[in-house]
């Protein structure tokens, strides 16, 4: 199956908010999850995406459309994925959630790096907070790991 | 045809399926903070310890660190075992590895998978000469001293092989054992070996041409935690420098009475076959062995009043297949010579006297690199590339 710029035809993406986004098969196909569905010939109608509301799945078919860009250059690529990133926590959270259901792994990996430089050497009681995480520990158990790991605490 | 694609979107809206994905993204996530933000991060719930010590995740951990490699560098300072990490963006971290308060000279022989290990003369009787070997993770500080091997008429030289399984290391040990005689006692008439701290070539060449007699081998593994003898083998690898790569140890050869100048390189791989291998062109003093992506480099820089650098890349390890690389003019003084070569990506860091030099393969460029740091000794160290892990010493992983 050719998916070249030149031959692409257009795919329906129906987020979990109703909203229909038109967009080029051969940027949508960066999503393998979408690439699958055309390849299997099952992308004739609207593809409902329930996990993606309508204005993560606009920024991420933003992304795909730079990344389908066969013009741009690794280092132009390299500055506005910089610049992609720089968004507020629930936006990234959406971003994640979006490119690990949609199997893109290059934005995964460059959210996923954006968050990691964003929460590294952050408190644990941050890190609860981020991640919604409840601590189970008992103040020994905590006290004993902390012995066991002082390299980290230095 | 809407069908396929409503089940496919259905099933993975499954709850459990979903969590499933959040420990890939946590992980994904993870994999990628320095290591000391794991370590603290093991308090935040059981969870994330369990997490973070799972065997699944080290290995996660260490091949995201292996495309990001920084350098680590061991200026020769006394007693202190003080190591600096080189990040990328060209800070200095320091770090003294615990357990060397009374360790004199200790030396760093390899890095390889964020584990480094180092080497000290130790005289454990008049009549004995020995190294004390420790495997030691820098970034958890974890230091493991490995049991003695068998006592050595002369110092001991060793080859730390890893190999793909992350926690399997084994360490090749050549000494000379005791020499029993006709009755059967064992001599104790041994050859005193002069106290030395720290290796010098010359030392090692006073050594061989005392003994002729062929080296004897035993192998430490990290899986049984233990030595076991292989009996004598052909070759003594020339001193301490070597290098693993692709869990195949290369240690230069001499000649018995040139011994400062490589004619041969030794290699054993981790099914410890030995094998020779010829050198592409004639070596100087000042030669290395470096590992560059999966490959072994042969690295020949000039003798004192001429600073050439030829780069030798081995392709056939049975056939002694060399590539000439590149060749170009290492900048350095008349009075100043070569202590260490590294690789990361597509550069070599070289470690001279006084300086410090990294030469670009893809331009062949060179630039000096200068730091500040405070209690920094610049002079006379050695740089390894450095993969930071999570990996234990003893090679036990889960605990």
């Amino acid at each position: 199956m050719s998916l070249s710029p030149s031959t692409s035809k257009m795919l329906s993406l129906k987020s979990s908010d109703g909203k229909v986004l038109e967009v080029e098969e051969h940027v949508a196909v960066l999503c393998e999850t979408i690439k699958s569905l055309v390849e299997d010939g099952c992308a004739d109608s609207p593809i409902p995406l329930a996990n993606v509301d309508g204005a993560t799945l606009g920024n991420v078919m933003e992304w795909c459309k730079k990344h389908a860009d066969q013009k741009a250059s690794a280092d132009d690529l390299e500055d506005w994925d910089a610049e992609f990133v720089e968004r507020d926590q629930g936006e990234l959270y959406h971003l994640i959630m979006a490119a690990n259901y949609l199997n893109i792994k290059g934005l995964l990996d460059l959210i996923c790096q954006k968050v990691a430089d964003m929460i590294k050497g952050k408190h644990p009681e941050k890190i609860r907070e981020i991640f919604n995480i409840e601590n189970d520990f008992t103040p020994e158990q905590q006290e004993q790991i902390r012995k066991d790991n002082s390299w980290a605490f230095e | 045809m809407a069908d396929i694609g409503g089940k496919l979107i259905c099933r993975r809206n499954d709850n459990w399926i979903k969590l499933d994905f959040v420990d890939d993204i946590i992980s994904n996530i993870l994999s990628r903070v320095p290591v000391r933000s794991l370590g603290i991060w093991k308090t935040v719930s059981k969870h994330w310890h369990t997490f973070i010590c799972s065997p699944d995740f080290i290995g996660l951990q260490l091949s995201w660190s292996r495309e990001n490699p920084i350098y680590i560098i061991y200026p020769y300072v006394d007693e202190i075992m003080t190591l600096y990490l080189l990040k990328a963006n060209g800070d200095l971290e320091q770090i003294i590895l615990p357990g060397f308060e009374d360790v004199p000279f200790p030396t760093m022989t390899c890095s390889y998978n964020g584990l480094i290990c180092c080497i000290n003369y130790a005289c454990p009787s008049p009549k004995v000469t020995d190294v004390d070997i420790r495997i030691c993770n820098p970034a958890t500080r974890d230091v493991l001293l490995l049991p003695k091997g068998s006592p050595s008429k002369v110092e001991p030289t060793i080859g730390v092989a890893f190999g793909s399984r992350v926690n399997e290391y084994k360490v090749f040990r050549f000494f000379e054992k005791r020499i029993k005689k006709e009755d059967g006692k064992e001599d104790n008439e041994l050859i005193e070996t002069e106290v030395s701290w720290g290796f010098s070539y010359e030392d090692w060449e006073s050594d061989s041409e005392s003994n002729e007699e062929p080296p004897d081998c035993e192998i430490y593994s990290s899986i049984t935690g233990s030595w076991r003898g292989i009996g004598s083998v052909e070759y003594r690898p020339m001193g301490y420098h070597y290098v693993c790569v692709n869990g195949i140890v290369y240690w230069f050869i001499g000649t018995k009475y040139y011994s400062t100048i490589p004619v041969s390189i030794l290699s054993v791989d981790m099914e410890e076959n030995f094998r020779t291998i010829d050198l592409p062109a004639e070596a100087t003093e000042h030669s290395f062995l470096v590992d560059l992506q999966g490959c072994l480099l042969l690295i020949i820089v000039g003798d004192e009043h001429d600073h050439s650098l030829d780069i030798w890349v081995l392709q056939d390890r049975n056939e002694s297949t060399w590539v000439n690389r590149c060749s170009s003019n290492i900048p350095i003084e008349a009075n100043e010579s070569v202590n260490s070569v590294s690789a990361r990506k597509n550069e070599l860091l070289f470690t001279t006297s006084f300086h410090y030099f990294i030469f670009n393969l893809d331009d062949k460029t060179w630039r000096e690199v200068i730091f500040y740091a405070a209690g920094f000794d610049t002079d006379f160290s050695v740089a390894f590339s450095f993969t930071e892990s999570l990996l234990p010493c003893n090679g036990i992983l889960g605990s």
